[in-house]
């Protein structure tokens, strides 16, 4: 049996890969997962097991969530159930210790200060840290983990992109699209909830929230916060370190680049960016 | 019936407002909704819970304070804070 192991959020998951494509499906998930591959962690998830085949008498595809099998006879798929799965995982065995958010974060390749971008899934943020991602290093663009003195735990996953004529989303590595890495200690420089709207004609509108408005925002968003000690304080403490949560309504990502020079600073990045449609 | 309020996990307090979190939501509260809160730490009837809300808050423009005091009550137990009892010795 093939095997790899990835990590984020502090956490390693072992990947164990079965059936006769293994070898396959190890170079397609080495490939994505390029930035994750035997990266240090304090905690272990259980492992998942993958397969590019479906067992005999098995229901294919098999679903991700909750099972630590899973297969099916279409990689793509596969692949984007993997990530689903480590994810999963990740934020479980993270549950109680970290702040964790549905967000994106980018952070200043020199300084490491790093802004999180928070929005319901499917909203936004996959597109912002692939757009502005040659710009600022990329942390991650599903959940970021934040301990107790602000440090973001990365976690630079694979991003899914839906391309045109495919079924299904695909897992695209960030190294592939041409995102910069990120400092090896990013810290949260300030949160802002993202509101992405193609109505939005004009320059990006950022508004200041309120404390309990922010918080009231953000838990939504949130993972097991109320498994964490004094949760809501822990939301509170880093607002008030950080500055208050700002909500930004905008159209298009490259709009934000703005925004993040004036939280972060600018970014001497000048990688190009390439669509999948371009690869 | 007496009221008594269901222990968050945390509450974070900004002013006269509160934040409550709860297992799986985080309720926001604002003036009568903390003062009733805070005063449901024991179990409480409607009556001297009014008669609270009444010295801190003052009577309602329409309405009596019990009318308005057994509307927020009955808001505040759809959302999980408040537990509602007939018995006395909730």
């Amino acid at each position: 049996m093939d095997r790899l192991r990835v990590s984020g959020l502090g956490v390693g998951v072992e990947l164990q890969l079965s059936g006769s494509r293994s070898g396959d499906l190890g170079g397609l998930l080495r490939s994505a997962w390029a930035r994750c591959l035997d990266r240090p962690a304090e905690l272990e998830a259980d492992p998942i097991t993958l397969s590019l085949e479906t067992p005999a008498g098995a229901s294919e595809p098999a679903s991700p969530r909750g099972s630590a099998q899973i297969w099916t006879n279409d990689a793509d798929s596969l692949m984007v159930m993997a990530t689903q799965a480590v994810t999963a995982a990740l934020i479980k065995a993270q549950a109680g210790r970290l702040l964790m958010f549905h967000a994106g974060a980018l952070s200043h390749p020199d300084t490491g200060a790093s802004v999180v971008f928070v929005a319901p899934g499917g909203t936004g943020k996959t597109t912002l840290a692939r757009r502005l991602g040659h710009r600022y290093g990329y942390l991650t663009d599903e959940t970021v983990g934040i301990d107790p003195a602000g440090r973001i735990l990365p976690y630079p996953k694979p991003l899914s992109l839906r391309t045109e004529g495919a079924a299904y989303k695909r897992e695209f590595s960030p190294d592939d699209l041409g995102l910069l890495p990120a400092h090896p200690n990013p810290f949260v420089a300030r949160i802002i909830m993202i509101e992405r709207s193609d109505l939005h004609q004009d320059d990006p509108v950022v508004e200041e929230l309120p404390l309990l408005t922010a918080i009231s925002g953000l838990a939504p968003e949130s993972s097991s916060l109320s498994s964490l000690d004094r949760g809501l304080h822990r939301c509170a403490d880093l607002i008030e370190a950080t500055g208050p949560v700002l909500r930004v309504r905008y159209s298009e990502a490259d709009g934000l680049l703005g925004l993040m020079s004036e939280l972060v600073g600018g970014s001497p990045g000048t990688a190009s960016v390439r669509t999948a449609e371009e690869r | 019936m007496t009221i008594a309020r269901v222990t968050p996990v945390d509450r974070l307090t900004e002013g006269d407002e509160s934040l409550l979190l709860y297992e799986h939501q985080v309720i926001r509260l604002g003036l009568i909704g903390t003062v009733i809160f805070d005063a449901t730490a024991q179990p409480i009837t409607l009556a001297a819970l009014s008669a609270l809300l009444d010295d801190v808050i003052g009577s309602p423009v329409t309405g009596t304070i019990l009318e308005s005091t057994a509307a927020a009550v009955e808001q505040l137990q759809a959302q999980g804070v408040l537990r509602v009892s007939a018995d006395p010795d909730l």
